[in-house]
């Protein structure tokens, strides 16, 4: 917009832009959350829960056996 | 009667594991904020909001800001916002550089739409000197709201009407804007900076939308309706650090809520060294110390006219504000766990890194996705914002034996006991070996010859292991009652016209 558009901001316009901006608001947090859901859960589906299992395998395991 | 036997070693390791887990509090937090910012999707106040184009002073805070005063005012001036509704005052706060010059050569330029008041005793502060000019505003019927800004940010042409719309709405006393860094050539502290502001503005405040309870106003963005401003006092708060905080919490005690509007867009250049950043944050800190102490009433004790008081805001709030002990305690119980309970120890490790890790993605995912701008000017600072440490001390909580022994296996090496002992201590002291390496890097920044080596160890520590550390020494400062000044942040003009 040119200096002077402001010319332009008629209550129909702004009330567009609400929608326009609400509309956007509404695709981008979608998307955001659909992505980053399904990014955690693939990380988290490949590592698998916690177990004691696990702990066998862990930093500290080797110097329980040391000692 | 038969003595009882308490188990004494029991106890210590339920009290060490309560450590870690008070530990995991904070990244639960901060994931629960981020699980809110979906609901923003359908749940915002734009459906409260309407076409709205009231009569609007700003007011510029100016000492010593000749170099990025006349570009800040010219951008205001090309605000898609009618002319004869905006109005700007420029308070001079004794300014000894050439700002009084800059500020008259544009109220010749633009007539009587920018004002030059000049306060001949300065020195006293940014609330200071805004309550000169909201005094002014105040006095004079015309205004209708009041921008206060700082006096190097540079606003989207439509950002203010992007604003105003929300103040529509009567129930709303204060709009804030989303702040971006906008440096035109920023260095790594400024990349860091621009992330972290993705994380603590537009991510965390439609989290606080959705709860009602805003922590801040940002203070170079924070529009107020006359009827907020008179209702808080007429003026901003001078005893406290964080006049913004200050006004904000008014705003929301009084009865008006206190809307964030991610649309509106305010560039700002924000410190480029650890040791500007560590001064400004430190002020920060130092304010909010003041404020979780003055406004002690509030904090879970849910009332009907604000959300300040709910149980979730201040999980939040005290997650933040406590963050540095959290740090602290979770280390203490690993460590200490693992002279008393080895597996407990690791068990307590991978738990709480696995949560770490999960956090991360999420956060890290989202806040790229939320403003990508951002991200394609500070993704590596995003990647590394925990820290090469930290994600090393995730890759081993993910991965256990990969860096102790599948790796050194590839090269022929074996670590020693001795050395796993060592490794295994680093990795359960991370989080307080990080805040204190941070210090380091601020030391380094200041020597002459080390001076190169500053940065590597910033990406080593992290950006987050910093802001902790200057949380820690805030908290210090605060507790040995040193000198509470205003130090300004200098600003260059480096932000992008």
């Amino acid at each position: 917009m040119s200096s002077g558009s402001w010319a332009t901001l008629t209550d129909e316009a702004l009330a567009d832009e609400i929608e326009a901006n609400g509309r956007t608001e509404r695709r981008l947090l979608v998307g955001v959350a659909v992505v980053a859901a399904v990014c955690t859960v693939a990380v988290l589906v490949l590592h698998g829960p916690v177990t004691s299992d696990d702990v066998d395998q862990a930093p500290g395991a080797h110097s329980v056996a040391v000692r | 009667m038969h003595g009882v036997t308490v188990p004494w070693r029991d106890v210590l390791v339920a009290v060490l594991a309560a450590c870690v887990g008070i530990g995991a509090i904070p990244v639960l937090a901060g994931l629960y904020q981020y699980l809110l910012i979906p609901v923003h999707a359908f749940r915002n106040h734009l459906s409260r909001a309407a076409p709205y184009l009231p009569r609007v002073v700003v007011i510029v805070p100016a000492w010593n800001e000749g170099a990025v005063l006349g570009a800040s005012l010219d951008r205001l001036m090309r605000l898609e916002y009618p002319p004869d509704r905006l109005r700007v005052l420029v308070v001079d706060d004794a300014s000894t550089d050439d700002t009084p010059d800059v500020v008259r050569a544009k109220a010749a330029q633009y007539h009587d739409r920018v004002v030059h008041l000049r306060r001949e005793q300065g020195g006293q502060g940014k609330a200071h000197t805004l309550n000169h000019g909201i005094a002014v505003a105040l006095a004079d019927d015309w205004m209708q709201a009041l921008l206060i800004m700082d006096a190097d940010v540079i606003y989207h042409p439509d950002s203010l009407r992007r604003m105003t719309r929300h103040l529509a709405d009567e129930q709303v006393g204060a709009v804030t804007a989303f702040i971006r860094e906008g440096s035109r050539r920023p260095g790594s502290v400024a990349r860091f900076v621009g992330y972290e502001y993705v994380t603590a503005q537009a991510a965390a405040r439609r989290a606080q939308n959705i709860m009602g309870a805003m922590a801040c106003l940002a203070g170079g963005a924070q529009l107020h309706s006359r009827a907020n401003l008179e209702a808080v006092g007429g003026r901003v708060d001078t005893s406290t650090l964080a006049e913004d905080t200050y006004t904000t919490f008014l705003t929301q005690l009084a009865g008006r809520k206190v809307v964030f509007e991610p649309a509106a867009v305010v560039l700002a250049e924000e410190p480029d060294t650890v040791t500007a950043l560590w001064k400004q944050r430190v002020r920060w800190a130092r304010g909010n110390v003041q404020i979780t102490r003055t406004f002690r009433r509030v904090w879970f004790r849910p009332r009907r006219g604000h959300g300040l008081g709910r149980f979730d805001f201040g999980v939040i709030w005290f997650a933040i504000y406590l963050l540095p002990v959290a740090m602290v305690l979770a280390a203490v119980g690993l460590v200490g766990l693992y002279f008393v309970a080895e597996v407990t120890a690791t068990l307590a490790f991978q738990s709480l890194w696995w949560i770490a890790v999960s956090a991360y993605v999420f956060i890290t995912v989202t806040t790229m996705l939320l403003d990508r701008e951002t991200a394609r000017r500070s993704w590596l600072q995003g990647l590394l914002f925990p820290g090469v440490g930290a994600l090393v001390v995730m890759v081993a909580a993910w991965f256990p034996n990969l860096l102790e022994v599948r790796l050194p296996a590839l090269f022929g090496w074996e670590m020693t006991p001795a050395g796993r002992e060592v490794w295994t201590l680093t990795l359960y002291a991370w989080s307080v070996l990080a805040m204190l390496l941070a210090w380091g890097v601020k030391q380094l920044e200041r020597t002459r010859v080390l001076k190169p080596l500053a940065l590597p160890l910033l990406y080593l520590v992290g950006f987050g292991p910093v802001l902790c550390a200057i949380t820690l020494d805030a908290y210090v400062k605060q507790w040995r009652g040193a000198a509470a000044v205003w130090d300004k942040t200098e600003k260059t003009g480096r932000v992008m016209g």
